[in-house]
């Protein structure tokens, strides 16, 4: 059965990413006061750690020592509370005033008898594992609970528990991502910690302890170091996570969120008569609120700019998006008086109306830069000969002409090339840029409709010798099309039939015909035999044949 | 009053936890605060 409330649940990253952005948004004030609590129970506990690892005559004042860090430990619980509060007041949107000396006290007191279950309780539900998650959200929410209006402890533990009762998967999921992200941040400082003295070796030629023996990473203090500055990095984030949860936890009831949104907008009385207004039917259905009275309407109508919100309500409405839900009007159905015409170019200038007004913005800007960077020639200089401003500005306006003409330019070139690139095939087979004399030409320069183009206009001028290599050419532009070779400028007529012997073998008509054009072409290329009409026109049939599949028929 | 015995039994439990922990860490060897425990030649020793 689904736990009521749990549709409202944010989810557990969402929580975490939340509670980063609000601890670098109040970063100075909430974590000062952490760390106010936190450094100094940190530093003595590995005081503490190292003093009774290693001195001989520790255990003389262990007692003592255990008492000094239980005061600290008090010390940080009643910094943590402080802590907790301030972020919850940000949520709140309120200031959190001072503490009086009775407050700090009763936190104090409080803090301390609910704290000390911690030591038996949290070891205990770390072995059990299951009851972890709770236990460990508890001793949280005994921080974050513990408000102005907290008079004992058992109301405290009262709250701290519903809290803590309210979307485990999310609470387990928070602490199983803290988890991950400890060990992350664990990792990290062992690996700068462990670079640290080889780097100020390298730069100070410091010999430390750390570079000369590799044994430090294995002692016991080395290691409460690391664990205690991975504490002062993640915990302040979950806490600040716990806060959260359960201020969205207390909205459910008391609506404190709403409160909280709707703050900056209006008078706090005004805030509380809407509260009141939205909570009373939830709570009985059957009673009607009440008109607000006159006067708060005033009020309300004072904190919000009417005119703005009709406007925002107007062009919001105008979207496309919720036009279409709208009935129609009278007024929208009725035929406009305008002509056809004249109604297009009125719907076109509302369009562009704005990329217009755009556009105009930035050349007003960009002239407004430019004046503001520009000498004014306004300035009465006594000695008129001086009085440089005026030549400097139409130098300066010359320039900034032919640096938009250099650039129109540019671009107008820009694109010529790009459309002459983009031309079809069959026109760029006209073109004369190819030299069928030039033997550095492959087949791949032009298309199969291009080098058809050009064996054409050659046997229109009777160049049948250049005829026979264009279409030879072709053949191979065709074959390559049909991926049945690759062109390449290394690779020789000989290396083009084994290939195409490779990968059509079980085409021995096309074999046959594709050495039959190699012989002529090279017949009539290489040794200079004489080419006929009537041999390039047996040559165009048979190159037919191998591009179109035919038969092949000598 | 009542707040104030557990504030005080609640001060008093957790500085026996610490007074435990000086305890356990004093009653660790020091080869181990020291991380030599774990060198090769403890088999060698043994």
């Amino acid at each position: 059965m689904k736990q009521p409330g749990t549709r409202h649940a944010p989810q557990a990253l969402s929580l975490l990413e939340a509670a980063i952005f609000m601890l670098r948004r109040n970063c100075s004030a909430a974590l000062s006061e952490y760390y106010l609590g936190s450094l100094p129970f940190v530093l003595a506990l590995l005081y503490f750690w190292s003093d009774m690892s290693r001195n001989p005559f520790a255990a003389s004042y262990n007692a003592p020592a255990a008492f000094g860090m239980t005061v600290l430990f008090v010390w940080m619980k009643i910094w943590h509370v402080r802590y907790c509060r301030r972020l919850w007041h940000t949520l709140e949107g309120t200031e959190l005033g001072t503490w009086s000396r009775r407050r700090f006290l009763a936190v104090a007191a409080r803090q301390t008898a609910i704290h000390a279950s911690a030591v038996l309780l949290l070891p205990l539900a770390a072995i059990l594992a299951v009851p972890l998650g709770w236990a460990y959200a508890f001793y949280q929410n005994i921080c974050v609970m513990e408000d102005k209006d907290t008079h004992s402890s058992r109301e405290l533990v009262r709250r701290a528990m519903e809290q803590c009762m309210l979307w485990p998967g999310q609470n387990h999921l928070l602490l199983a991502t803290m988890v991950l992200f400890g060990a992350i941040v664990l990792l990290n400082l062992r690996i700068g910690l462990l670079l640290l003295p080889y780097l100020a070796k390298w730069l100070f030629g410091v010999d430390t302890i750390f570079t000369l023996s590799g044994a430090h990473l294995l002692n016991t203090t080395y290691l409460a170091v690391l664990c205690a500055v991975t504490y002062l990095c993640i915990d302040p984030i979950v806490k600040a996570a716990y806060v959260l949860r359960c201020f969205h936890g207390a909205a459910r009831f008391s609506g404190i969120d709403i409160r909280a949104a709707l703050r900056p907008f209006m008078p706090p009385t005004v805030a509380l008569i809407i509260l009141f207004a939205v909570l009373v039917p939830s709570v009985n259905g059957r009673d009607r609120p009440s008109p607000p009275a006159a006067d708060s309407l005033q009020h309300i109508e004072d904190a919000f700019d009417t005119q703005r919100l009709d406007r925002a309500i107007d062009s919001t409405l105008k979207q496309r998006r919720f036009a279409w839900k709208l009935p129609e009007r009278e007024d929208d159905v009725k035929p406009s008086e305008k002509g056809w015409l004249e109604q297009t170019l009125a719907w076109l200038a509302d369009v562009f109306r704005p990329v217009f007004k755009t556009i105009g913005g930035w050349i007003k800007a960009f002239f407004d830069w430019i004046e503001k960077h520009l000498p004014n020639p306004d300035v009465k200089t006594p000695d008129r000969a001086s009085n440089w401003a005026r030549p400097i500005r139409m130098i300066l306006y010359l320039l900034t002409g032919g640096l938009v003409g250099l650039l129109l330019f540019g671009v107008a070139r820009m694109w010529r090339r790009r459309t002459s690139i983009s031309k079809p095939p069959l026109e760029a087979g006209l073109d004369s840029t190819v030299d069928i004399d030039d033997h550095n030409v492959t087949a791949d320069e032009l298309p199969v409709d291009g080098w058809l183009s050009l064996a054409e206009g050659f046997i229109s001028d009777k160049a049948y010798r250049r005829a026979i290599r264009a279409l030879y050419l072709s053949i191979l532009a065709g074959l390559a099309d049909q991926q049945r070779l690759v062109i390449a400028r290394y690779k020789s007529n000989r290396d083009y039939v084994e290939e195409l012997d490779r990968r059509s073998h079980v085409e021995p008509d096309l074999l046959r015909a594709f050495r039959w054009c190699i012989h002529h072409f090279e017949r009539s290329w290489y040794g200079l035999h004489p080419v006929s009409l009537a041999q390039v026109d047996q040559f165009k049939q048979i190159r037919r044949t191998i591009t179109g599949g035919d038969s092949f028929r000598p | 009053m009542g707040l104030l015995i557990q504030s005080c039994l609640g001060f008093m439990l957790i500085w026996y936890a610490f007074y435990l922990i000086g305890l356990m860490l004093l009653a660790i060897p020091d080869a181990f605060h020291e991380g030599t425990v774990w060198d090769a030649r403890w088999w060698e020793n043994q």
